[in-house]
């Protein structure tokens, strides 16, 4: 088989994307083949732009591209109530509910001593201060997976301390799906976390 | 449930077939080495269970096929449905009617409870063999079981590695891990409390039934924690053991107590079993063990799990064997490989079908006849 090394890098790139196998970076490969040269091309320049625009905020470690974000810089915000993620990428999936007036803290991460992630490598000081300063709720909205409970727990820890309210994200059952389908650990905590109706 | 057929590609040294199974009785005949073991390992892997022979699901792979599938049509009290398992190079994937499942929900949808020559030694073998015989029980039976059990490793792992790291860990960091490794530990306890008296107590009377000499049969916990199975007790005596061990743990720099340590251990008398039994009644009692976790499963499923008994004949005497046929509950799949067909055919069986495995073909051979109609 004719060796194609360039293509090949490509493959290599686009794999090491997340949720991207050998299959989906064949594809993605061949389609950037077969595309327009303008289509390639934009996606280059999309990807170029958007590196050297955006950032994470000083105040939040959200993805901005402005200082401080949006977000951060709203008045109509409730600085009262912050709510702690992982991801930067998490703060769009809460801003999607509309439900949550209040600001964000990305944390860069999660507590995970097997890949050496510590305390020290989270924008955890950076929280202590903000908390300090007029927060009167914090959300903990971390990933409800080992290492994301712990990142809470120790959150608490260090929170509690400042005499702020600390609340967890209740864990239940998803809308619009019937019960059967529940996974059993989501069912039983639906079940602990009930509510009087 | 029943399993009603079962197709198979690219499986070990299994041709691709579909196997129409008996819904009572099916035995499995041939000489060695001819894949009468692979076809019950194809069936524990549609159940989700891990392979008893293979660590890697590659290795379960026919040479020269990139992957390997499997799929059981069954019919049960929820109707029919196919159930299936493709494993390729480092995965593996359960679908049942189309739809993606965990392998937690193949092993509901298939109840399996096996016997293989891996659990022969299960009575004198390292802790680990009881506990996951344990577990299966418990997750068969108390909600969240699993998922609490790959927690508590998981968070152990992790709690691990801040006990041995040549600093002293941060104080509130190794709190914070301490703390998910005894919530976990605290519902994986609980509920491996809950199930150890039933599968005690059917033990107990397999046993009897099986002619086991031994009185008083029982199993019982031997772990780091208390009696009860109340999560919050469990969880905060952890807790406290584990402070008040924090200076042993940094200089092992591992978590040296938790139910990772539990054993089940087998009494008779109130003595444990293991250092007395002969090697020959250690196996009538892990058959009684097998019968029992048969009974729970079924208690817990409202119907009775498939039973698959791999080289059935060859580690036992014939008095057991045919007690064995005769404590066999009235209802649910049997599926006996054997080398000496001859033997098994005079074995007071159920009706059943007769199935010969030669060099990874599968051939049907009719019928069984049942011994009680035999002139």
């Amino acid at each position: 088989m004719t060796r194609l090394p360039s293509f090949e890098r490509l493959l290599a790139a686009l794999e090491r994307l997340p949720g991207i196998g050998p299959k989906s970076s064949r594809r993605l490969a061949h389609h950037l083949m077969a595309a327009a040269p303008e289509e390639a091309e934009a996606l280059l320049a999309a990807v170029r732009e958007a590196r050297e625009r955006t950032r994470s905020c000083s105040t939040c470690h959200a993805l901005t591209e402005e200082e401080p974000c949006a977000i951060c810089a709203d008045p109509g915000r409730d600085g009262r109530l912050l709510a702690v993620v992982e991801e930067p990428h998490d703060v769009e999936v809460l801003e999607r509910t509309r439900e949550f007036r209040g600001r964000y803290h990305v944390l860069g991460g999660a507590l995970a001593p097997l890949r050496g992630i510590g305390p020290d490598d989270l924008h955890v000081t950076d929280l202590l201060a903000r908390v300090a300063d007029g927060v009167e709720e914090v959300i903990l909205a971390t990933n409800p997976n080992v290492e994301g409970e712990a990142t809470a727990l120790y959150l608490v820890r260090r929170l509690k301390p400042l005499g702020v309210r600390v609340t967890r994200l209740a864990l239940g059952l998803p809308v619009g799906a019937a019960l059967e389908f529940a996974d059993e650990l989501t069912l039983s905590r639906s079940l602990s976390g009930r509510r009087e109706v | 449930m029943e399993v009603r057929s079962l197709s198979i590609d690219g499986f070990r040294n299994l041709a691709t077939a579909r196997l129409d199974f008996h819904p009572r009785l099916n035995l499995i005949v041939g000489r060695n080495g001819q894949g009468k073991t692979n076809l019950v390992e194809s069936l524990a892997v549609v159940s989700g269970r891990s392979s008893f022979r293979a660590a890697e699901p590659a290795e379960i792979i026919c040479d020269g096929a990139s992957r390997a599938t499997l799929a059981c049509r069954l019919s049960g009290p929820a109707g029919e449905g196919l159930l299936g398992a493709a494993l390729g190079a480092g995965t593996r994937e359960h679908v049942w009617n189309g739809r993606k499942v965990s392998r937690l929900s193949a092993s509901r949808l298939l109840p399996l409870v096996l016997l293989t020559e891996a659990d022969l030694r299960r009575l004198s073998a390292p802790p680990a063999e009881r506990r996951r015989a344990l577990d299966r029980v418990a997750a068969a039976r108390e909600p969240g079981h699993s998922a609490a059990v790959s927690r508590m490793e998981r968070s152990r792992l992790q709690r691990n590695r801040l006990l041995s790291a040549p600093h002293p860990p941060d104080r509130d960091e190794l709190l914070a891990f301490t703390d998910a490794f005894a919530e976990a530990s605290a519902a994986v306890s609980a509920s491996r409390r809950k199930v150890l008296p039933l599968l005690s107590t059917a033990l107990a009377r397999a046993a009897e039934r099986l002619g086991s000499p031994y009185p008083a049969l029982a199993l019982t916990l031997r772990s780091d924690l208390g009696a009860t199975a109340d999560e919050p007790r469990l969880r905060d005596e952890l807790l406290s053991l584990l402070a008040r061990t924090l200076p042993e743990e940094r200089r092992a720099g591992r978590t040296l107590h938790g139910p990772h340590r539990d054993d089940v251990v087998l009494l008779s008398g109130g003595r444990p079993l293991a250092p007395r039994a002969s090697s020959g009644e250690a196996r009538t009692l892990v058959l009684a063990w097998t019968l029992a976790e048969r009974e729970v499963l079924s208690d817990a499923a409202g119907e009775a799990p498939a039973l698959a008994f791999d080289d059935f004949d060859s580690e036992w005497d014939l008095g057991v064997l045919e007690r064995f046929a005769r404590a066999l509950p009235d209802e649910g799949q049997l599926f006996l490989t054997s080398a000496r067909a001859e033997t098994v055919r005079n074995l007071p069986l159920p009706p059943g079908a007769v199935l010969e495995v030669e060099a990874g073909q599968v051939v049907s051979r009719g019928g069984t006849v049942p011994a009680e109609a035999r002139p």
